[in-house]
């Protein structure tokens, strides 16, 4: 589903912030990335949701070369990808429900098609009552679910989330983490970027790869599967 | 004054209810934007109205001049002027093509010569020229030519005038000022589309974060464009109409200030009826113009993003 290889990245003539970066995502993956602040994790995931191009070396989404594919032909691709940003990026002049609706209402989808079950998603992200609020008026926890709602709902193959859980409670973190595992379940390749350690222990089974000065490692393999350091070959 | 702001602040929200929604209007840049389109629009009329009122004008002397053509004969010594009008007379009617003849009577002749010699009765023994109205058939072509060489042989001193001159010079003046208006009104064109280009450019920036999101949820760019073009659509509507009432409200008074028959200067020079409704035409094409621009601009603006 994703695959790097060899992939180097910097922000225009700055200096390079990933360097040979090697991995494979496989179809219904789920893994954790960790790393400190400015570690590159953050890049990655760029690269990974299609807002930056490799300066270096191969990116395959989906079976498509990232380095060549045509601008026009990105948006049905990043319709495959739902993102949980680390600042959420909620637009503010939009309810919490215009705001989950915003990944369907792009496709030209009718509302009355899908408005039920975003109602029902934010229900259960704990927002039933604030569907109507707009970000300015919502705590950092509440933002952070309206942010997951708006990833999820339009179900994507790949769901890349950056430091998920740093908003909210313990308890809730747990059940975010129980919704990723069964969006897992039902076949969503996950990635998430965390700083949060009992997360990733939680999530046992989950690959583990580690970043730091832009350098990739495999801290630990999906269950089932051989970890092969040279080749960066997870799954 | 209050009830009548609310009443238009109530309209605009009405209008803005109709457009979508996912990129905010910007609200600081909103009445500056409106002023200065309608200002542009508020010069469009008036140019309409200037090219309307001209071509108009023009077509109705050119109209009064066409199948119109005037004999003029001298009086010349030892002839008696009845006789050379009976003759010429004669001659006209008799050429194919002619509908009718008639001599010019001493009393219009007069009117005539009045700017000049005021209302002073001629002496009897001062010769002035006298006139034939010649009515040509519309219907078939007679040959001016031949005519005037036949009068001229006949009647010694007469002068055949088919107003070509006056019509041509008619023809120019007018043509000359309908080329300044519609230059005029290309340039207003241009300065709106510019106007708009930059307007649109700095809503793009004002909005960039948004955009940014759009895209990574898989906007394609007519999604986003589109959001953009609806916002300029109703500016360039909303303006255009505000300018067009004012270009109303000014030929209007022009009008009332011009006089009972609303001309300017010279006679059929006056704002024509069908020039009101023509204003209708500039908030669609305001709206036209803002759409356009709108759209090719954020499409070449996210042409340059991933």
């Amino acid at each position: 589903m994703v695959r790097f290889e060899n992939v180097g990245m910097r922000y225009g003539m700055g200096p390079e912030v990933l360097r040979d970066v090697s991995f494979e995502l496989r179809s219904g993956s789920i893994s954790f990335l960790t790393g400190p602040s400015g570690a590159g994790k953050s890049s990655l995931l760029r690269l990974m949701y299609l807002a930056h191009r490799p300066s270096r070396g191969h990116l395959t989404m989906f079976g498509e070369d990232v380095n060549v594919l045509p601008r026009a032909e990105m948006p049905p691709l990043r319709r495959r990808i739902g993102v949980v940003f680390q600042e959420f990026r909620l637009l503010d002049h939009m309810s919490a429900l215009e705001n989950v609706c915003l990944p369907l209402m792009i496709t030209g989808t009718p509302a009355e098609n899908y408005l039920s079950d975003v109602r029902e998603l934010l229900s259960w992200v704990g927002l039933g009552d604030r569907m109507n609020a707009t970000p300015p008026t919502l705590s950092g926890g509440e933002k952070q679910r309206v942010a997951i709602a708006r990833a999820v709902v339009a179900q994507p193959d790949l769901l890349l989330a950056d430091e998920p859980t740093g908003n909210v409670d313990p308890e809730m973190g747990i059940k975010l983490l129980r919704l990723f595992m069964e969006l897992n379940r039902l076949g969503t390749t996950i990635m998430i970027a965390t700083h949060d350690m009992a997360l990733v222990e939680r999530a046992s089974d989950a690959a583990h790869l580690h970043i730091e000065h832009g350098h990739l490692s495999v801290k630990r393999a999906p269950s089932g599967a051989t970890a092969s350091q040279s080749a960066g070959d997870l799954a | 004054m209050n009830a009548v702001l609310k009443l238009v602040a109530g309209f605009l929200d009405w209008l803005d209810s109709l457009q979508a929604a996912v990129i905010p209007p910007a609200d600081g840049a909103r009445w500056p934007l409106h002023l200065v389109i309608a200002v542009m629009c508020f010069l469009a009329s008036i140019s309409l109205g200037i090219t309307l009122t001209v071509s108009n004008v023009a077509g109705e002397w050119s109209g009064d001049l066409a199948g119109v053509i005037t004999v003029q004969v001298k009086p010349r010594e030892g002839m008696l002027m009845d006789d050379q009008m009976r003759d010429a007379l004669e001659i006209i009617r008799a050429t194919p093509g002619i509908a009718g003849a008639s001599r010019v009577p001493a009393s219009s002749a007069a009117e005539l010569l009045e700017p000049w010699l005021g209302g002073v009765a001629l002496p009897e023994d001062i010769a002035v020229p006298q006139l034939i109205d010649v009515r040509l058939d519309p219907a078939s072509d007679p040959d001016l030519e031949a005519l005037t060489q036949r009068l001229q042989n006949a009647v010694p001193g007469v002068e055949v005038d088919d107003h070509f001159r006056w019509k041509a010079r008619l023809g120019a003046f007018a043509g000359s000022l309908e080329a300044l208006a519609i230059a005029a009104l290309g340039l207003i064109i241009a300065a709106t589309i510019a106007i708009v280009v930059f307007a649109t450019r700095a809503a793009m920036e004002a909005n960039r974060e948004i955009i940014e999101v759009l895209h990574l949820v898989g906007a394609r760019d007519k999604f986003i464009a589109g959001e953009f073009q609806s916002q300029f659509l109703w500016v360039g509507f909303r303006a255009g109409a505000i300018g067009a009432a004012a270009a109303a409200v000014v030929l209007i008074m022009l009008t009332i200030i011009a006089g009972g028959n609303g001309e300017f200067f010279l006679p059929g020079l006056g704002v024509t009826w069908i020039t009101y409704p023509s204003l209708l035409l500039v908030p669609l094409l305001a709206a036209l113009v803002s759409l356009g621009t709108a759209r090719l601009t954020a499409v070449s603006v996210l042409g340059r993003t991933l």
